[in-house]
Order: structure tokens, then C-alpha cells, then sequence
């Protein structure tokens, strides 16, 4: 089983360090083949709209930079940890610029499904969602807007299990890897 | 009552000032002059690759008195560049306590059929309004936005309700009031009936490829399984 960090913390950011390491740990435990991809040391242009992912090198990104490495590790894996900070609600510019680059694991065909409208599938095999978010205090408005967020984003990805979790900055590293610990737990179980 | 003297109009979309994103803003922008309201627009993803650009857009920020983002819904939020740019309001705003709040709104559009595809990055808007201390004007939802890049008389047709629904929100804007409901309702109107949009949306799609040699490979897996 393959599974891929996505980790959208900033330079020097020792709280997602943090989440980080229990994420590493609750990995080796599982004895998955693992990527890591630091993100903001990666060389990832933002998208340009150009639409050549879907109808000129379909599945694939024109730019030639580390942007690819995101796409194939999404595309080869059985499990995608997105780790960034919640900002607004959202992820942070720099998880958000990779997976701006993630056009073509969608096809560019959209279709109807249960009332509502998403890209069809390219792949069949498709990663279960765990996403990582971790804001500096609580905020309830913030934290809901961040749920319906990854909530939409993993069924227009058709992930086959979504977990999410708003981790805080202020708990402690233990509360923090029993959280974290319950999420992969949960994300993994077979179904 | 006028409230606004000098809007900013945030161009979100990746082709800066040549792409669906300003062809909406060129409407907001003729709501606006109609109004005497003097407007700028900045596109972002220029804007987050240079510093000094950046600073003299964090200082525009700061002197307009509305701030409009005009912006596509990717993976259901803004983009990466648009989100880089809000963090850095954010930034500034926090910094420097002697700006008071002033007004945002945003026009966010998408390929979907329906506009509840923009609902998730509308409330990312929110919340940064909220975070950066200014009055949140509302936004406008626009699906189908595959319309705006056809034919110039088949986007006439369809899609002058959609501009005049940006006139008219600049007017409630300059006000001081949020888009009207009808402004709102007309944007978030399917151009199309959603059968029709997909099946146009597909042959679209088809053609471009057929014209790049790659019909066949559409649904192509170069990465996996």
C-alpha cells in the first residue's frame, strides 16, 4: 500500500513540525511505502488555466517543474495526507497551489451524480482523504468552512474514505497524537 | 449616497488581464465609471511573483475603499495565488492598526452547471473578509463559465444578464449595500439548462483535442491505474 504526504506547512513552521512527526510515526507503524513531499521547498508554479492537462498531454501538466511529482504520487496512492494550515477556511496558499496542479487526475468530463455535478473519474484507483488542518485557536466558523471545504473536495475526488481534523497549535503533543492516532485509525479501517 | 471613490478590483483568474476573470471585471469597471467611482485592477498571479508589485498592491489595498475579487473556483476553493494574497492582507492589515475597515466583495465563477459549485470558496471569502477586518459586500456566484469563451454572438445572448447583473451590483456596491437579489439571482442562473451545458461543454472539449491530436487519448492514464 502506498501512501503520500502532501505537506503544505510553511518554512519553519514548528507547530505542523509537530503534526508532522505523528503523522511519520503512525506511517512507519503501518509499514507503508511512503512519499513525503515537502511542498514549499518544491519548485511548483502556480496553474496556468491552460486546460493542456485535459486536452493536449491529457492526465499530464505542461509545466515542467516538481508540480508533476504531486500529481503521479496522487495518482499512484492508496492513502493522501493533505497537512496544511487552515487558513479562511481553506488550506494555505502552498498545499493549495500543488493541488491546483492536480487538474488532470480529474477527466475533463463532467457528470450528474446524486443531485450534484463533478469531473468523472480518470483513475479508477483513487486515495482515501486524510486531511490535516491546524489553525492557532479555535474558530468555529473557520472549522466549519474548513469540513464542508474537504468534505466537497473528497467527493468531486471520489476518495473511497475521507477523514478530516482540525488539530490546534495550543494542545499538547500528546493530545495531539492521540487525535492524530484515532484519525488514521479511522481513515484505514477496512470497510 | 456615494461610499465609494476608488475600487479595487482583484483579477484572480491565471490569465491575468486577458481571461475570463477580466472580461467580467471590464463589466464591473463600466458599472463603476458610470458611477465616477475610479478603479484599478491588479492581476494576482503577477502580483505574488514580484515583491515590489506586491507591496504596491498591499498599499492599493489599503487606499481603496472596496476591494472586489473576481475569481475562478478550483479543487472547491480560490487559487493558490489568490489565497497567497489574502494571507498577506491579512498580514498588513494586522500590522499597520491605522487602516480602518473598509468594504470586499467577490464575483467567483465555475465550469460546473450550478453555482453551489462556488459556495465552498464564497465562504473562504467570508472568513478572510472577517479576518481582515472589512465589511463583507456579499458575492456573486456564476456557473458555466465555459459560456464566456464562446462564440461573441452566442455570449451575447447568454450572457447579458450576467453583465448587467455586474453593473448593477458596482451600483449597489458604490452605495455602500450589498449586490441586490436580483443581481444575485441572475448570476447564479444556469446560462444554459444543465443537459444542454454538458453536452455543449463535451463537444467543446472534443473538438479542442481533436484539434490537438489527441482525441483518442481523453481519458488517457499516463500516471496509474
Amino acid at each position: 500500500m502506498r501512501a503520500v504526504v502532501l505537506d503544505g506547512s510553511e518554512k519553519n513552521d514548528a507547530a505542523l513540525g509537530k503534526v508532522r512527526a505523528e503523522v511519520g510515526k503512525n506511517l512507519a507503524g503501518m509499514g507503508w511505502q511512503v512519499s513525503h513531499l515537502p511542498l514549499c521547498d518544491m519548485e511548483i508554479a502556480p496553474c496556468r488555466g491552460c486546460r493542456a492537462c485535459w486536452t493536449r498531454t491529457p492526465g499530464q501538466c505542461v509545466l515542467e517543474d516538481q508540480g508533476r511529482q504531486v500529481l503521479a504520487a496522487l495518482c499512484s496512492s492508496d492513502l493522501a495526507i493533505l497537512l496544511s494550515p487552515v487558513v479562511f477556511g481553506g488550506f494555505g496558499a502552498v498545499l493549495k497551489t500543488a493541488l491546483d496542479r492536480c487538474l488532470g487526475f480529474h477527466s475533463p468530463f463532467v457528470e450528474r451524480c446524486d443531485g450534484r455535478f463533478r469531473h468523472k473519474a480518470r483513475y479508477s484507483r483513487k486515495p482515501a482523504l486524510l486531511t490535516l488542518g491546524l489553525l492557532t485557536a479555535s474558530d468555529g466558523d473557520s472549522q466549519r468552512v474548513f469540513h464542508g471545504m474537504v468534505s466537497d473536495l473528497a467527493w468531486q475526488m471520489q476518495a473511497p474514505r475521507n477523514e478530516t481534523l482540525v488539530l490546534f497549535s495550543r494542545h499538547s503533543q500528546a493530545a495531539t497524537a492521540q487525535q492524530v492516532r484515532e484519525a488514521f485509525a479511522r481513515v484505514t479501517a477496512r470497510r | 449616497m456615494k461610499e465609494v471613490k476608488r475600487a479595487l478590483l482583484l483579477i484572480g483568474g491565471p490569465r491575468g488581464l486577458d481571461g475570463t476573470s477580466a472580461l467580467l471585471a471590464e463589466h464591473l469597471v463600466e458599472g463603476f465609471s458610470r458611477l465616477s467611482v475610479a478603479t484599478r485592477r491588479e492581476a494576482v498571479v503577477n502580483v505574488v511573483e514580484s515583491e515590489a508589485q506586491m507591496e504596491e498592491l498591499l498599499w492599493g489595498v489599503d487606499r481603496a475603499d472596496l476591494v472586489v475579487l473576481v475569481s475562478p473556483v478550483w479543487m472547491q476553493g480560490l487559487t493558490g495565488p489568490v489565497t497567497e494574497l489574502f494571507s498577506e492582507i491579512v498580514r498588513r492589515r494586522g500590522s499597520v492598526r491605522s487602516i480602518r475597515a473598509r468594504a470586499f466583495a467577490a464575483v467567483l465563477y465555475s465550469r460546473m452547471p450550478e453555482a453551489e459549485a462556488c459556495d465552498a470558496a464564497m465562504a473562504i471569502c467570508r472568513q478572510f473578509a472577517r479576518k481582515a477586518d472589512f465589511s463583507w459586500r456579499g458575492g456573486l456566484r456564476l456557473p458555466q463559465s465555459d459560456v464566456l469563451d464562446a462564440a461573441p454572438w452566442f455570449q451575447s445572448i447568454r450572457a447579458s444578464a450576467v453583465f448587467a447583473a455586474l453593473r448593477d451590483s458596482a451600483r449597489c456596491w458604490t452605495a455602500g449595500r450589498p449586490a441586490s437579489g436580483s443581481a444575485v439571482r441572475l448570476m447564479a442562473k444556469p446560462l444554459l439548462p444543465w443537459p444542454v451545458y454538458l453536452v455543449a461543454q463535451s463537444v467543446g472539449l472534443v473538438r479542442e483535442a481533436r484539434k490537438n491530436g489527441v482525441r483518442e487519448l481523453l481519458g488517457h492514464r499516463p500516471l496509474g491505474r
